[in-house]
């Protein structure tokens, strides 16, 4: 008998818990079952979702989820960052245009989603298809060596290597991604015979480059700076449109070493272009809030992410440059 | 050290973190148990919760969801054949049939025991060993990544035993399920069938589900109440715990296996799944009861699972130390991480030691509260299989499909899982092992990939492999695996015809 009641309660309790998520679910998704009812008088009115095509704990993400946090108090509402990731963050993007446009569900982009990735990729999105909000950061990538394990002191030593012997490198995106394009195009355009190895992740880089694994690897400031403080690793030159300040000096950009090519990485917040006016407007005046939180400032510093807080022609007109680009730099290399 | 321990003390023993810890073990524990939710998950839906804590109980939090999930999937891989998470597909092994046997309430206890020393074993050594170990794992490298992952591999010949074709061809069928999507070196898409879904790949969750919940329900779809013998003559359950001679036994299984998960679990990339297979392998052949192994022998169960929860405290090595995840569990931490405005790499420990030892010592408590939250709870467990299979199945069913859908918020994964549960029932009823397919799913995408990185750093030449001292060691496991099992074969069909 007794065990009859323990297992009813545990039934009891099992549907309690499909209930209970089963309800969470469908709040969740109620964003993406709201439809646009002509302007965005009533906004906002419940919850809304920032789609990161990447996984959680890269860079776009946990910014997200600051601004998220941050900008919820604003908005009244709760704001969830969701993961959709997969197919180098086209799947991610196809959901983001594919959404209501309501005003509920938000995007983190950034450039090579427009000016790369559908080059090598079948992709249902275009650029018309979103409007920028805001910009989020901007990345420099830089070239490290490891001057402990290998004579690679200066980008001048990399070029005299190259003449010789094939170069290596370590970088965390494959062919179709903006690291292996821009390095590709530098390295042809020395003359110089270059193959990458494609690794997971920075940290993965950085390691492979620290051990002395590969004699270089593509990265971005400040992931590398412990390396370079205990010497095991050093930026010798950046694809930055701009010479680099890093706590260790000023970094060069290709053009120094008469190379036409320049990178920046960056990621923004971006909304279907379908989403009236005022919703958009609203989320300018949130973001605004945002980005003027002490909170959001000194979390941003701690990390050491450079915020890039430009507005929407901004961002468009940046990502337009990076389209003519990104198209010399693919045929140069083909 | 021994001063940064004890203001790691100081900082762990607050009402807040040991809260945590408790809250995050009893939901990882029943999260983990559900088949098609998975510890990963618990984590990703906590993250918002813990913007707003202190560093130490969020990571904690996290920490008792990690920990419980892992030792919470081997409840229903033990009682229903069902892993709840991709690490506990070990246990089922021994794990099932110990129930089928009525022993479910000692395997329930031997994973228990199994998951806690596993645990604080593998805790201690983050505690004590975390920066010497990495010193190690940092210089492996592709070449050592693809070595492990064949050794991982090579366990197909002992769990096929006399079906060895069909277990490699079952192998390749889950290598194959492995590179569907996106080839990250060069980006090609690799059968997608044009689908732009599949071009991120099949997500593992999606996989495991389909290969054993989905298709076990599909294989009980005969099921009659009515002339259900074991229903009619009300199978008792043995109370029976596990013996003092029995914990005895398993104990040199246990410590091996925990050896094994906490070298596997430091090594990125991997996971707590391959290094129960490759414990359960182990034991098996240093068992003399090795023949025994898959018929519910208790150190079987003992071996997978303190190899998984092995991985739990060593999985944190190279996340803490140079900021790369060891599995999937880890990677959604370093975002925890990240959140609480800690970057995980070398300066870590510089930078905030008395949160890192908080945390550090704190795993130790999450696994001594695992064990007696266990305890108190394991009695209810069994009951599980006293619910009618009738009801089971539809609350399973419900929890799978509410998984494979939340793993990317879409309808086409939970399709997919369908369309692999129903080819893994027609694989089943054709003799294949189900086994074979998922340690192929788990380790086809990084054999290939480190493969590949390997032949680049290499200029092409094999001699990478073996001109590494490490890479040459788990060559040399993997084959000598592989001949052990045909010495076995060949003394065992010896034995037949005479």
């Amino acid at each position: 008998m007794k065990s009859k009641r323990v297992l009813s309660a545990m039934l009891v309790m099992t549907i309690m818990c499909y209930l209970v998520s089963g309800c969470g679910k469908s709040e969740q998704s109620g964003s993406k079952d709201g439809t646009a009812k002509g302007g965005g008088g009533n906004f906002p009115a419940k919850q809304a979702t920032i789609i990161c095509p990447w996984g959680v704990g890269g860079g776009a993400d946990v910014i997200a989820r600051k601004i998220a946090q941050v900008a919820e108090e604003h908005l009244g509402y709760p704001i969830i960052v969701e993961n959709h990731t997969g197919a180098s963050g086209t799947i991610g993007m196809n959901d983001a245009a594919k959404a209501p446009a309501d005003g509920y569900t938000l995007v983190t982009a950034n450039g090579p989603l427009f000016s790369l990735t559908p080059k090598f990729l079948d992709v249902n999105y275009e650029l018309s298809d979103f409007t920028f909000l805001r910009g989020m950061r901007t990345v420099a990538l830089m070239i490290i060596t490891n001057p402990q394990k290998t004579d690679l002191k200066t980008f001048d030593d990399v070029i005299e290597y190259g003449k010789s012997e094939k170069i290596k490198y370590a970088t965390s995106s494959g062919p179709g991604g903006d690291q292996y394009v821009v390095a590709s195009a530098a390295f042809k355009s020395l003359g110089i015979d270059a193959e990458p190895v494609v690794f997971e992740s920075q940290a993965e880089v950085l390691n492979a480059v620290v051990s002395g694994q590969v004699m270089m690897g593509l990265a971005t400031p400040p992931a590398y700076y412990d390396f370079e403080e205990e010497g095991t690793a050093k930026a010798v030159a950046t694809f930055y449109p701009e010479p680099v300040e890093t706590p260790f000096g000023v970094i060069e950009t290709m053009k120094n070493w008469g190379v036409d090519v320049e990178f920046a990485g960056m990621d923004c917040l971006a909304i279907s272009s379908e989403v009236p006016e005022d919703v958009i407007k609203k989320w300018e005046e949130i973001l605004t809030k945002v980005y003027k939180d002490e909170e959001f400032i000194s979390y941003m510093e701690e990390m050491g992410f450079p915020v890039w807080d430009a507005d929407s022609t901004e961002v468009q007109n940046f990502v337009e440059k990076q389209m003519d680009s990104m198209d010399d730099y693919v045929e140069l290399i083909k | 050290m021994i001063e940064y321990i004890i203001a790691g003390f100081s900082a762990l023993l607050t009402f807040e973190s040991l809260l945590a810890i408790i809250i995050g073990l009893v939901c990882g524990i029943v999260i983990g148990a559900i088949p098609g939710l998975t510890a990963d998950l618990a984590i990703i839906l906590c993250l918002p919760i813990t913007y707003s804590m202190d560093p130490v109980p969020a990571i904690l939090l996290c920490l008792g969801l990690y920990c419980g999930g892992t030792y919470g999937g081997s409840i229903t891989a033990i009682l229903i054949n069902t892993p709840g998470t991709p690490a506990n597909a070990a246990t089922m092994l021994d794990g099932y049939p110990m129930t089928k046997k009525g022993k479910a309430f000692k395997a329930l206890t031997m994973a228990l025991y199994a998951s806690f020393v596993g645990g604080i074993i593998s805790a201690l050594i983050l505690l004590f060993a975390a920066p010497n170990i990495a010193k190690i794992t940092m210089h492996f490298g592709p070449p050592e990544y693809f070595s492990i992952a064949i050794f991982g591999l090579s366990i197909i010949a002992s769990i096929s035993n006399k079906n060895i074709i069909k277990g490699l061809i079952g192998g390749i069928v889950g290598i194959f399920v492995a590179i569907i999507g996106q080839d990250s070196v060069s980006g090609v898409v690799r059968f997608t069938f044009g689908s732009s879904k599949l071009a991120g790949g099949i997500p593992l969750i999606v996989t495991l589900v389909g290969l054993f919940a989905l298709a076990e329900l599909i294989s009980k779809a005969d099921y009659r109440p009515n002339e259900d013998m074991s229903r009619k003559t009300k199978l008792k359950i043995d109370r029976e715990t596990v013996s003092f001679g029995e914990f005895k036994r398993c104990i040199k299984a246990m410590l091996v296996s925990t050896g094994i998960g906490t070298i596997v679990g430091a090594t990125p990339g991997t996971g707590g799944g391959i290094a129960a297979f490759i414990s359960y392998d182990q034991t098996k052949k240093m068992s003399k009861r090795g023949d025994e192994f898959g018929t519910g022998e208790i150190e079987g169960v003992a071996a997978s699972e303190s190899a998984n929860n092995a991985t739990t405290g060593s999985t944190l090595i190279p996340l803490l130390t140079l900021g790369i995840p060891g599995d999937g569990c880890t990677a959604i931490l370093l975002g925890a991480l990240m959140l609480q405005g800690m970057v995980p790499g070398p300066s870590l420990f510089k930078d905030f030691p008395d949160t890192i030892y908080a945390i550090m010592v704190g795993l130790l408590f999450v696994n001594i509260f695992m064990l007696i939250i266990g305890k108190l709870f394991t009695r209810y467990y069994v009951n599980i299989t006293r619910i009618p299979y009738e009801l089971m199945s539809a609350i399973i069913v419900i929890y799978c499909v509410a998984g494979t859908f939340s793993s990317e918020a879409s309808t086409f994964h939970v399709l997919v899982s369908i369309i692999i549960g129903i080819v893994s029932f027609i694989l089943r009823k054709l003799d294949f092992g189900v086994v074979p397919i998922i340690l192929g799913v788990v380790l086809g995408s990084l054999v290939e990939l480190n493969f590949r990185r390997s032949m680049v750093l290499s200029n092409n030449s094999m001699s990478i492999f073996i001109s590494r001292p490490f890479s040459l060691i788990f060559l040399l496991l993997a084959a000598f695996s592989v001949v052990f099992f045909f010495y076995k074969l060949i003394k065992s069909g010896k034995k037949e015809t005479t």
